[in-house]
């Protein structure tokens, strides 16, 4: 198979949840793929789909890009800086929507202010481990 | 028109952009010009259909859940919140993995943990507007 269509089929899997597929295709990379040409021809077949794939395969891509071309890796960083940031941003005001609600429900005082992540997610961690948002609030509030 | 049909109809228009109708609905909801029975129905619309949606319509929908009905909107956001812990987490360590390769990269001088969450950002801003980063981080 060309170097092309097993990649898309490692794609397809990584999509499931199985990443042994990107496993085996760049473990083949250095004593298959690994020719400028090869490389320039995954590059074009590969970045324009990075963009829209679930974060986990696109770490994963990255991860595999800076060891087989640092450069082609950092304008690939570059480029997906903004998506990146604005998905960062979204995922941690969805943690400060769910605390918020939750705080509302049990007359616990949540701070407004959603952009302080580090605090979000150990009051979020808290939680899951068993605290109440109240008591977690009100130790906060001691220190 | 059926009060959930109008409320999908409402929906719909606002991931269109247009948010007014649907907060003008969720309006007469609280006010009490719906009837119980309709709203319920919506309620377990959003309750069965909450877990099969894209993140971003997840904050949407829970946001008019709880406004409708506190305790529904409490039950699925406690359920949900393991969920959206692990999502934020996994976009952390990504932004983490692309700020830290692009702060390399240009050789800049910045202490980046991977659980420093809110440098991180800080970082990622500043690279991302194109302004000097260690200049941004001291203020």
């Amino acid at each position: 198979m060309n170097l092309l269509s097993c990649y898309d089929e490692a794609i397809g899997l990584a999509k499931t949840g199985d990443f042994t597929g990107l496993d085996s295709f760049f473990k083949q990379w250095g004593s298959r793929h690994s020719s400028g040409a090869n490389r320039g021809e995954w590059l074009d077949h590969m970045l324009p789909e990075y963009s829209a794939l679930d974060v986990s395969i696109k770490a994963y891509l990255l991860d595999a890009l800076v060891a087989i071309d640092m450069e082609a890796a950092c304008r690939l960083a570059e480029k997906d800086l903004e998506t990146a940031y604005w998905d960062f941003r979204g995922r941690g005001g969805h943690v400060h929507q769910h605390l918020s609600i939750m705080a509302q429900m049990e007359g616990a005082d949540l701070p407004t202010i959603c952009l302080d992540y580090k605090q979000n997610m150990a009051m979020a961690s808290a939680v899951l481990d068993g605290s109440s948002l109240k008591r977690v609030l009100h130790d906060q509030a001691q220190r | 028109m059926n009060a959930l049909l109008r409320y999908q109809e409402l929906f719909a228009l606002a991931l269109e952009g247009d948010g007014l109708p649907l907060s003008e609905f969720i309006d007469k909801v609280r006010l009490g010009e719906v009837s119980l029975s309709e709203v319920d129905e919506i309620v377990e619309h959003i309750k069965q259909s909450y877990d099969g949606l894209p993140c971003s319509l997840r904050a949407i929908s829970l946001t008019c859940l709880f406004q409708m009905h506190g305790e529904a909107g409490y039950e699925v956001a406690r359920r949900d919140l393991p969920k959206v812990v692990a999502e934020f987490r996994r976009h952390a360590g990504y932004l983490h993995q692309v700020v830290g390769l692009l702060v390399k990269h240009r050789g800049l001088r910045v202490p980046l943990a991977q659980d420093d969450y809110d440098t991180t950002m800080r970082v990622a801003f500043a690279l991302n507007e194109g302004i000097d980063v260690n200049r941004f981080l001291k203020r």
